[in-house]
């Protein structure tokens, strides 16, 4: 799994969304798939199997997922924003997560076949702390680094007071002002809350390398598929045609039952949902995303 | 106390979250206390202190 990356690109996602998809609810979404399952993940006998397979929790790493996850929040907060975010962000969540050996389902339950590019080992089987170890002794803490550098060269602007005061507030006014009634925080302990991700994922980056480094003395091996003291735990045997098989026949199912879900209920969802006064969405990819800008 | 925080402060935090983060691990390294971890040192701390040394 990636660890900082999922903080990271959450702001990534924010720079590209604007006005048009909650910050709270990107955040939310990009937690989503681990966040009521990581504790169990290292108590099973066999993580990567529990976390990204099925039998398991792996129907958490798939698109269908976020799709349910945000029409519940559409249909109870009526909040189109916060439906959007949660849905990018979970998307975003099971794309990242490709990268480890265990992999992801993204077609589930259309298609149980792991995708996955390896690119370092899923170490959940080494407890928490040896799996921190293992990330950031792979190119797993290559990756989390390279989001950081995405963040500072190309969203650098969404952590500024006045993109706070001009696009988080305004793209959710009724969440920022029931929390500043609520927790009676003025604008600087809004400000600190809304820069709490970037901090938490710099703060984790760091001090878990530092402690893979002096404290575990894990070895280094940035290399494709480390490190290599980790055992191989790749959920798939199948070659890579017979995954790309599998997971293109997943796609077009699930392409089908999306499309069949709009029309029986969904477009209804959508149109009884509510935007703040500042949104004005086109079509397509407009809906949810704004034109460039600079950084 | 009112007044925008500064950037430094900002990096003191992160230095005691690092300091923390390694010394004890999942303690402070948490999807709970990691995020709110700069609204509580550099906001209600601060604050609640600066309320109580003013009683």
């Amino acid at each position: 799994m990636s660890w900082a990356a999922h903080e990271f690109e959450n702001y990534f996602i924010q720079r590209h969304t604007g006005l048009k998809v909650a910050f709270l609810g990107i955040a939310l979404g990009t937690f989503a798939p681990d966040l009521f399952t990581k504790a169990f993940v290292y108590a099973s006998d066999d993580p990567a199997q529990f976390h990204r397979g099925w039998p398991g929790v792996g129907f958490t790493h798939s698109f269908i997922f976020g799709v349910a996850f945000a029409a519940v929040v559409l249909w109870l907060t009526r909040s189109r924003s916060w439906a959007l975010g949660v849905l990018i962000g979970q998307w975003a969540h099971v794309l990242t997560d490709v990268a480890d050996t265990a992999g992801v389902m993204p077609f589930f339950p259309f298609s149980t076949e792991p995708v996955t590019i390896s690119m370092w080992k899923h170490a959940a089987v080494l407890g928490r702390n040896g799996d921190a170890a293992a990330y950031y002794s792979s190119l797993g803490g290559v990756w989390d680094a390279f989001w950081f550098v995405m963040l500072v060269l190309f969203a650098r602007r969404t952590l500024r007071r006045q993109y706070f005061r001009e696009v988080i507030v305004r793209a959710d006014p009724r969440t920022w002002a029931w929390l500043h009634r609520r927790l009676k925080l003025g604008e600087e302990g809004l400000l600190l809350l809304y820069r709490g991700m970037v901090f938490y994922g710099l703060g984790r980056m760091l001090a878990w390398f530092l402690y893979a480094r002096f404290d575990a003395r894990t070895p280094l091996h940035l290399m494709w598929n480390g490190p290599e003291y980790v055992v191989g735990n790749d959920l798939s045997d199948a070659g890579w045609v017979e995954v790309l098989v599998r997971t293109g026949i997943g796609g077009v199912a699930f392409a089908l039952f999306l499309w069949g879900c709009w029309h029986l209920f969904g477009r209804r969802l959508w149109e009884r949902g509510e935007d703040p006064p500042s949104v004005t969405r086109g079509r397509g990819w407009a809906v949810a995303f704004e034109p460039h800008r600079e950084a | 106390m009112t007044g925008r925080i500064p950037p430094a402060a900002y990096a003191v935090a992160l230095v005691v979250y690092v300091a923390l983060g390694v010394a004890t691990q999942s303690v402070v390294l948490n999807w709970i206390l990691g995020p709110l971890f700069p609204l509580l040192v550099l906001y209600v701390i601060p604050r609640s202190a600066a309320r109580v040394f003013r009683r």
